[in-house]
């Protein structure tokens, strides 16, 4: 709407506009006056009835193509044209102004109904002819005739009126189209010169077709159809509406010169003739070209349509192409990722393997049967990482009956940690079978961990517990402090202690001393069981120490459980926890058992309980080592010969009552006569050792019960 | 060594001398023999086993010191014994027949 206005606005500020507009005006009047002189001269009957009225065309074309502001050029040449033939001014004023609102009408009508002056849709060529042509030319023709037959006083209305009608109707039918065409040869794509030159042939052959159908008396006018058709197959409203138009005129010329088919006919019969032909030229043309016109359009319209689609296949498919080949890439980046994920994780797992075997092998899986001494452990890995800490601890057998207690931390996770762990694992071990003294082990430790490559600092605390004299014997390597719970004295124990391992150039290891009693619990743990986030080293302890004080703990493992319960962190263990708990069984006063497997491995174990045992009772050292040996014999018999190569167990059982050590030796294989074992020394010590001796032997197993009169009291 | 004793050896004024410290018993008598074999010099006229640090020693221990014996003599060889008196072990070695045929004494010297 703006756009609109802004123009109008624009033609109106320019004056050289205003002047062609006013030209236009002039030459469409000029062209007004000229048809109208050419239909004056086609009159039927002296300046009275003209058949073709081509001035009602040039107006309605002129109203359409140039706009409605042509009408006072129309208006000005219709008085022209009618005041030399009218009675008066009046009746030449009234018929101009008939003249003048037919065709504006007809334009507005039209343009009302969406009419498109190209003429390329039936339903154009249908309104023109309808509308443009036989609706409104009855205004002229009414407003005319009326003022004709008023202005002259004849009769004979209907008659002037059709007369008029058909004229002005055939004005327009005849030469709107071919006004209207013109314009297209300079909007619509131009015509190459074959087509030129088949416009001219058709032109050429019409006029000549015409001229001698004309002139000769047989009725052969329609000869000129397939001519027309032609035009508007091949060249539509361009070719066919100057071709009906020339049929037109020729045949109009005709008449009115009463040549050929129209000669010696009686006027009526000359009107309808020529009318009959110009409507029949006229429709057929355009009607014809508009239906063509349709068809390229529609034609032109599904090429388009095709070509377009075909346009958005190959962009789609072209679109498609290159998503595709992006997916491919996508999946190839990803394949090639998932192989690299897939080999990461491969190594991960495989390390991770390797320091889980590592950890079987490096933490005891089960604790060392020493009758006489309870021992529990535990280990918690770090809830991340890879479930390997270098958290460690051991429990070594020692000779002499000795107990080596070991727990050592490594700082770091994974698979060095683990490493560097297994190294110093066995390293204690060697040192400590070599020499059990905590100082000795600790200080070829020290010269180890100063010789290894070990980026890692080492805490570790080592223990030496003798079953024999009660006492524990310690080197502490920058470790948390051992806990020794006793109902009397439940405190840290902070002696031996010094840097961790290889810090310092030169290990310098004291070792500190402490009596475990029967009955009293060492503790030994790394630093994840004290550590808390938001909490001192000093407040951990206490937490431990509290932990432990709160109840009785007659069970080891509860107590294990217990803390490992109550002191991390829930859920979420943050660095791995190694503990391991020592408590000497209280002996004295009370019945020694002992159930273990019959291997000789148990020999050592059960004569040191039992010494324990003897000594804790008061037997005296001497009277103890006999007994011992009596022991060992009746128990490397029940090893060596009841059960073959299958296992079995081994059961002893010693009582003191009333100065007399009751021992006996229980397993359930089969006892062999000496005589058959060869020797009999064993046999001979055990008896030779012992006050009585009794052996019970069935199949169910054989019992030996060896008595021996001991002295109680003598410290010696 | 072993787990429970351990064999030194060292000569004394014209002596080999073989000291076993720890346990002897069925499990490592054969190797505390093999290991007094291998210190004690062929060329000493007189082997001393030292049993004064010895804790426990059983028939197999005994037994072991019989063969052991037995093979010093073949090659001309004397073994001895050191127990002193009041040794656990002095009961067992008396209840065999030991120091009739190896020489006992309480004492290095």
């Amino acid at each position: 709407m703006a756009g609109h206005t802004g123009v109008r606005a624009l033609r109106l500020r320019v004056p050289g506009d205003l002047g062609r507009t006013a030209a236009a005006v002039v030459l469409v009047g000029a062209a007004y006056y000229l048809g109208a002189r050419l239909g004056l001269s086609l009159s039927l009957v002296e300046r009275n009835v003209t058949p073709l009225w081509p001035p009602s065309g040039i107006a309605l074309a002129a109203f359409l193509i140039l706009g409605r502001k042509m009408w006072p050029g129309v208006a000005l040449a219709a008085l022209a044209v009618n005041l030399p033939i009218s009675t008066g001014p009046v009746p030449a004023l009234l018929t101009a102004v008939g003249n003048t609102l037919a065709p504006l009408v007809a334009a507005i009508v039209l343009e009302r109904i969406g009419f498109r002056r190209q003429l390329d849709r039936l339903r154009d060529a249908l309104a023109i002819v309808f509308l443009g042509a036989l609706a409104s030319m009855t205004i002229s023709a009414t407003i005319g005739a009326v003022t004709l037959t008023v202005s002259k006083g004849t009769h004979g209305l209907a008659g002037a009126w059709v007369v008029w009608w058909t004229g002005d109707a055939m004005g327009v039918l005849a030469v709107a189209p071919f006004l209207l065409c013109i314009p297209l040869f300079w909007e619509l794509e131009p015509w190459p010169a074959a087509r030129w030159l088949e416009a001219g042939v058709i032109l050429a052959l019409t006029i000549v077709l015409m001229w001698w159908t004309t002139r000769t008396d047989v009725p052969l006018l329609f000869l000129v159809l397939p001519l027309l058709g032609w035009a508007a197959w091949r060249l539509q409203l361009r070719g066919a509406a100057p071709a009906a138009l020339i049929a037109s005129l020729i045949a109009t010329w005709s008449a009115t010169h009463d040549l050929g088919p129209f000669r010696g006919k009686s006027l009526l019969g000359q009107m309808l003739s020529l009318q009959a032909f110009d409507a029949t030229v006229a429709l057929t043309s355009f009607f014809l070209a508009a239906l063509v016109t349709e068809r390229m359009g529609f034609a032109r319209a599904l090429m388009a349509a095709a070509a377009d689609l075909e346009e958005r296949v190959k962009d789609r498919t072209a679109e498609l192409k290159t998503t595709n080949d992006q997916l491919r890439r996508e999946i190839d980046q990803r394949h090639e990722t998932q192989q690299q994920l897939t080999r990461e994780e491969a190594k991960t797992r495989r390390e991770h393997q390797i320091a889980e075997t590592l950890q079987r092998n490096l933490l005891p899986d089960r604790m060392p049967d020493i009758p006489g001494l309870v021992v529990a452990a535990r280990y918690v890995p770090a809830t991340a990482d890879l479930h390997v800490g270098g958290d460690w601890y051991d429990v070594i057998q020692l000779r002499d009956g000795l107990i080596g207690l070991v727990i050592g931390d490594v700082a770091g996770h994974g698979l060095q940690a683990a490493a560097a762990m297994a190294q110093l694992r066995m390293a204690v071990r060697a040192y400590a079978v070599h020499d059990p003294a905590p100082a000795a082990v600790m200080r070829k430790l020290h010269r180890l961990a100063r010789e290894l490559p070990m980026a890692e600092m080492v805490t570790l605390l080592y223990v030496l517990y003798d079953p024999d004299t009660g006492t524990v014997r310690f080197t502490n390597a920058g470790h948390p402090p051992a806990l020794l719970i006793d109902n009397e004295s439940t405190q840290y124990l902070d002696g031996g202690l010094a840097p961790p391992l290889g810090v310092l150039a030169h290990g310098d290891y004291a070792e500190a001393t402490q009596r475990l009693r029967p009955g009293a619990t060492l503790l030994l743990y790394t630093d994840g069981l004290v550590e808390k986030r938001a909490l001192s080293i000093q407040d951990g302890l206490d937490r431990l120490l509290a932990a432990v004080s709160d109840a009785e703990w007659p069970d080891l493992d509860a107590l294990c459980d217990h803390l490992l319960s109550s002191l991390p962190e829930t859920g979420k263990v943050a660095d791995d926890i190694a503990l391991v708990a020592l408590r000497p069984l209280a002996l004295a006063g009370m019945p020694l058992s002992l159930d273990v497997p019959a291997d000789a491995r148990m020999l050592f174990q059960v004569r040191h309980a039992l010494r324990r045992w003897l000594r804790e009772s008061g037997v005296n050292a001497r009277d103890a080592g006999e007994i011992a040996i009596a022991c060992g014999e009746a128990c490397s018999n029940v090893v060596r010969h009841a059960y073959g190569a299958s296992p079995g167990d081994l059961h002893v059982e010693a009582l003191l009552v009333d100065g007399s050590v009751q021992l006996t030796v229980r397993d359930h294989g089969r006892w062999r006569r000496p005589a058959d074992r060869g020797g009999g020394l064993g046999l001979t010590l055990i008896n030779g050792l012992s006050d009585s001796v009794d052996i019970d032997s069935d199949t169910a197993g054989t019992t030996v019960l060896i008595r021996r009169n001991v002295v109680v009291g003598d410290e010696k | 060594m072993t787990a429970y004793a351990e064999v030194d050896a060292w000569t004394s004024k014209g002596v080999q001398v073989v000291r076993i410290s720890g346990e002897v018993d069925l499990t490592n008598a054969v190797e505390v023999r093999d290991a007094i074999s291998h210190v004690a010099s062929v060329d000493e006229a007189v082997i001393v086993v030292d049993l004064t640090e010895t804790a426990y020693l059983d028939s197999s221990g005994i037994a072991m010191l019989f063969r052991l014996a037995e093979r010093l003599t073949q090659s001309r060889q004397e073994l001895r014994i050191v127990v002193p008196p009041d040794s656990p072990l002095r009961a067992a070695l008396e209840l065999t027949d030991l120091p009739q045929t190896i020489p006992v004494q309480h004492t290095l010297e």
